[in-house]
């Protein structure tokens, strides 16, 4: 809002030299919208990495609204529901070290529900902190409130993947990867994947060419199976109904491998899907439709 | 380029071109429909308290309306802060009516960064020109001098806190935002 400034006719070189100004931008935007057409993975990823350094704008500003949505409903103590202890030999059954990736507390159940309680300022800090170490390379000394736990390596970097990839299950995105409050345990913790919820049974089809590693049940998880791409890539599908392949078994991309089910620990029928790169936990949100 | 009472500048035309390019879904939808509510929430006070828009201008800094006869100080700061009280409200519409849609959280986001920036009392923004009007209308006779002062002062924090982030995060984004708001005008 501004007081008209300028009187209504400006003097002719100026309106000139805007209208010059105005066609290199059109030209610019024609170019953008001609290279985004054609060329829209290279063109973007170059630029992306350029000048976002891979950031989702998207997510972020997400992450904003989530936070402002926990700022104002309010957000129990964390250090209310430290007494559930769900873990199990699990971990080592399944065949990977990171023993993290498989604990059952960090599942939340589809539905966000956000507690009850007063808001706790210093988890606003923390994913500032966590957003800022991806950057520095320094995770290990990343100082976090008390009451809060240290997630695993996690990657906000969107990869160019090297192989194509299909949604794991239709339905409705019900959790996004990152911190949040957990539906049943009522603190904050990291969710490592996302959450896709759809009726039971929904098909679950493999997200891409590759080998299934574990199948297997567990008190968080439920029925779950680990698919290993290529490149180090590895994805986990939980909480299935059922799992209809065997470890060992060769899938293709769209294979359907099991059925979207409430197995484990949830409030309700969905998809817990984790994608992840060597050790690092991936956001899976940018490589799925939902 | 003018046509009727719009007026479309470059930086209008680059920014879109800018956010296409950088578009993975939803951001322009989100940027754009946040910019719209927030001059909405401009607009419809402004017609009620019987102002008119002289001309609509879609700068590179985003959609500027352009009023023309002053309404009175009382008014005009009405106006001028209905834009960000309009888009903190959407962004606690957004973010806590659940299912809307798909976006509603990245709106949510967007409308209150969008609502808080606008209130920096910086000459440019929301905030600095309700100031200005504010004081103007308490006689103050140094506005000029208090805004200058304001303006300094917070863009030098936000270009500090800009180098700061750009340094630490290796990302250049927001701080080439920032030159670009400088350079803008």
């Amino acid at each position: 809002m501004e007081e008209q400034k300028r009187p209504d006719s400006v003097d002719g070189t100026k309106n000139q030299a805007a209208f010059v100004r105005l066609l290199v931008s059109l030209v610019i935007l024609g170019a953008a919208l001609i290279l985004r057409a054609f060329y829209p993975d290279q063109t973007r990823d170059f630029l992306q990495k350029a000048v976002a350094g891979g950031m989702d704008y998207t997510a972020i500003l997400g992450d904003v609204g989530d936070g402002l949505r926990a700022f104002v409903l309010g957000v129990p103590h964390p250090d209310e529901h430290k007494e559930a202890e769900v873990a199990g030999e699990e971990e080592q059954a399944i065949g990977f070290e990171q023993g993290q990736t498989f604990d059952p507390e960090n599942e939340p159940p589809p539905d966000g529900v956000y507690g009850q309680g007063g808001f706790d300022p210093p988890i606003l800090w923390a994913d500032a902190r966590l957003l800022l170490s991806q950057f520095d390379g320094e995770d290990d000394t990343l100082p976090l409130p008390f009451g809060m736990q240290k997630p695993d390596k996690v990657d906000y970097t969107v990869y160019e993947l090297p192989f194509e990839t299909v949604t794991p299950a239709d339905g409705v995105l019900t959790s996004s990867f990152g911190y949040r409050i957990h539906p049943i345990y009522g603190d904050w913790r990291f969710h490592y994947g996302i959450d896709i919820a759809n009726k039971t049974g929904t098909p679950i089809v493999a997200f891409a060419d590759g080998t299934v590693a574990a199948t297997g049940k567990s008190d968080g998880y439920g029925n779950y199976l680990i698919i290993e791409h290529s490149d180090g890539y590895v994805s986990l599908y939980a909480h299935c109904k059922t799992v209809d392949v065997k470890a060992g078994q060769e899938v293709t991309r769209g294979q359907e491998v099991a059925a979207v089910g409430s197995t484990g620990l949830t409030t309700g029928p969905h998809l817990h899907f984790e994608l992840r790169r060597g050790d690092a936990f991936l956001n899976p949100a940018p490589y799925v439709d939902v | 380029m003018t046509a009727g009472r719009v007026t479309v500048c470059a930086g209008f035309v680059l920014l879109v071109a800018v956010l296409i390019y950088l578009d993975q879904g939803s951001l322009l939808f989100v940027v754009f429909a946040a910019a719209l509510l927030h001059e909405l929430g401009h607009y419809i006070p402004l017609k009620l308290l019987g102002g008119r828009v002289a001309r609509l201008e879609l700068t590179g800094g985003g959609l500027n309306m352009v009023t023309s006869q002053p309404l009175g100080y009382g008014k005009e700061i009405l106006t001028v802060l209905a834009g960000p009280v309009t888009s903190l409200g959407f962004a606690l519409l957004f973010s806590l009516w659940d299912g809307m849609m798909e976006e509603q959280m990245p709106l949510a986001g967007m409308c209150l960064s969008h609502g808080v920036f606008n209130l920096l009392p910086v000459r440019e923004l929301d905030g600095g020109r309700a100031l200005e009007l504010a004081l103007n209308a308490a006689g103050c006779k140094h506005t000029r001098t208090v805004l200058s002062v304001t303006t300094a002062v917070m863009v030098f924090i936000l270009a500090a806190l800009c180098g700061y982030l750009a340094w630490k995060t290796r990302n250049l984004s927001l701080a080439l935002a920032m030159i670009y708001i400088l350079t803008r005008r």
